[in-house]
């Protein structure tokens, strides 16, 4: 399994957590407020702050406004990690 | 009066210190248990009271529906208000969705409305810095939020309103409900009140003014009108009623715990946070003339009195200037030993104790009350909780900066199917 898949699988994990509902029908190319019900703009913001805990990053705020998809997500927290290794 | 709507009570919900549902309420009312524990929400070894009137975590259920997660993630006063809410219309029978919309309004009184959020949005901030901050950080602490959440949750059309009067907040919420279906504004009503202000600066800000009861003694806190009060206890809670014109409460059968028959407020207090004694017989005198009643058909009072010395002997004198001159003293009962003061809340609560009274005949007595001023040994401070001929109950209370609120809740005349009949009713 790549890195990326296990990213996403952590990441489905943690955004049902968060949900507290079962979204594990979401794939990478999933639009979040489309796919998931309820799930609007302000819980993505509070989303992206519940996976800064789950992973430890923190996340430049100035880009969250653009998350849309699963795909965005991973690559948020990609980019906050690689952020968290170069210091 | 002609032309008036009579407006009854057709359901009930309640979030306490002493339970969840009406009439655990009531036994626990009238067994003279007490909701005062030690504080366990936090550690409270750093202030002078140690205690609190809580509600249990354990002892409510928000149910699966529409913005679950927004009410989870709102202060506790949402929390409260919501599951009061649920069951005030489970009980009444009320299907909002089946509702003619528009016909309906919301009314919730709330004093401080999300401080426990707004607290540990400040630490958080401090601690981790502002990008940590919720988005739903505004939303969880607005006063508003907890009628706010209800309407969208069950789909009111109808008109909501947030009053905030300190402690009188609740009291003035179901007063204006009352007056808004009496003058056929609309034909129903949630109305009631809610706080939840258990947290580390409300115990500061209180302890700052010299207002809480020191100790640790659970057993004996707080004495509202005893010669020994010391300071209230704080607590927390809500309540929230099914008002509604009374023609069409019986059309489709609803039970009626009461009727609502007389709302005053008025403003004045001895300075910014004391109630006058003047001031409480001007809002008394309002209330019975809404009410179209005389002072000798009140048969018992539920006080604003919270333990605290000049607050209670203030209420006690108004009640003796007013009282005293007759034959029939009303029963004069304060709850507050049992729940603590739940600020928005306490008049909601006290309707739920009224609604016990009117329906079971039973009034509680003042928990820890065992002294009284000599001064007002003529008042009927006393009860001894057996059968009474009640009739009509006056709720008092009072909010800081001058807010006095007063309502009467009354015997609904038309209802003859529950309760033992009395001579007043013959």
């Amino acid at each position: 399994m790549s890195h990326r898949s296990e990213l996403f699988q952590e990441a489905v994990r943690h955004i049902g957590e968060y949900l507290e509902q079962d979204v594990s029908h979401l794939k990478s190319d999933s639009r979040l407020e489309s796919a998931v019900p309820g799930l609007d703009s302000l819980k993505v913001f509070e989303l992206m702050l519940y996976l800064e805990e789950c992973f430890g990053v923190t996340f430049d705020q100035s880009t969250l406004g653009d998350v849309k998809t699963m795909d965005d997500v991973l690559d948020r927290i990609e980019q906050a990690a690689a952020k968290v290794v170069q210091n | 009066m002609p032309g008036r709507r009579k407006v009854v009570i057709t359901g009930a919900g309640l979030v306490s210190p002493l339970g969840t549902s009406l009439p655990e309420f009531w036994r626990r009312l009238e067994a003279g248990k007490s909701g005062v524990a030690p504080l366990a929400r936090f550690d409270s070894r750093r202030f002078s009271c140690r205690l609190a009137a809580e509600v249990n975590p354990n002892s409510y259920r928000i149910s699966p529906g529409p913005y679950t997660q927004e009410i989870k993630r709102a202060g506790k006063f949402v929390h409260y208000a919501v599951v009061a809410a649920q069951d005030a219309l489970c009980d009444g029978g009320i299907d909002v969705a089946a509702e003619e919309p528009e016909t309906s309004a919301l009314f919730l009184g709330v004093s401080t409305g999300g401080l426990d959020e707004m607290e540990s949005a400040i630490l958080r901030q401090e601690a981790k810095g502002p990008g940590k901050i919720s988005p739903f950080q505004i939303t969880s602490m607005l006063p508003n939020m907890a009628a706010s959440l209800i309407a969208l949750r069950y789909g009111f059309k109808g008109p909501q309103y947030t009053i905030s009067g300190a402690c009188a907040s609740g009291c003035q919420a179901l007063g204006q409900a009352f007056h808004g279906i009496r003058n056929g504004q609309f034909t129903w009503a949630l109305a009631g009140g809610t706080d939840g202000v258990l947290t580390p600066i409300s115990f500061s800000s209180f302890q700052a003014m010299h207002m809480l009861s020191p100790g640790d003694n659970a057993a004996a806190t707080p004495r509202p009108f005893d010669s020994a009060s010391n300071g209230i206890v704080l607590g927390e809670g809500a309540a929230v009623f099914v008002l509604e014109e009374s023609s069409r409460a019986q059309d489709r059968g609803a039970r009626i715990y009461g009727e609502l028959t007389g709302y005053g407020t008025c403003s004045g207090g001895e300075r910014i946070a004391l109630q006058s004694t003047c001031d409480l017989i001007r809002c008394i005198q309002h209330t019975l003339k809404d009410a179209c009643l005389e002072l000798k058909d009140i048969d018992c009072v539920y006080a604003q009195a919270a333990g605290i010395k000049q607050g209670d002997e203030s209420e006690l004198e108004a009640l003796q200037i007013l009282f005293g001159a007759n034959e029939t003293c009303p029963l004069i009962t304060s709850i507050k030993g049992h729940i603590g003061h739940t600020f928005a809340a306490s008049a909601p609560l006290n309707l739920a104790a009224a609604a016990g009274a009117l329906t079971r005949q039973r009034v509680s007595r003042t928990l820890n009350l065992t002294s009284v001023c000599p001064k007002y040994a003529g008042l009927n401070l006393e009860p001894n909780g057996d059968l009474h001929n009640v009739r009509n109950c006056l709720i008092n209370t009072y909010g800081f900066g001058g807010v006095n609120a007063s309502l009467v809740v009354s015997r609904h005349k038309e209802d003859r199917s529950q309760a033992p009949v009395t001579r007043y009713l013959d």
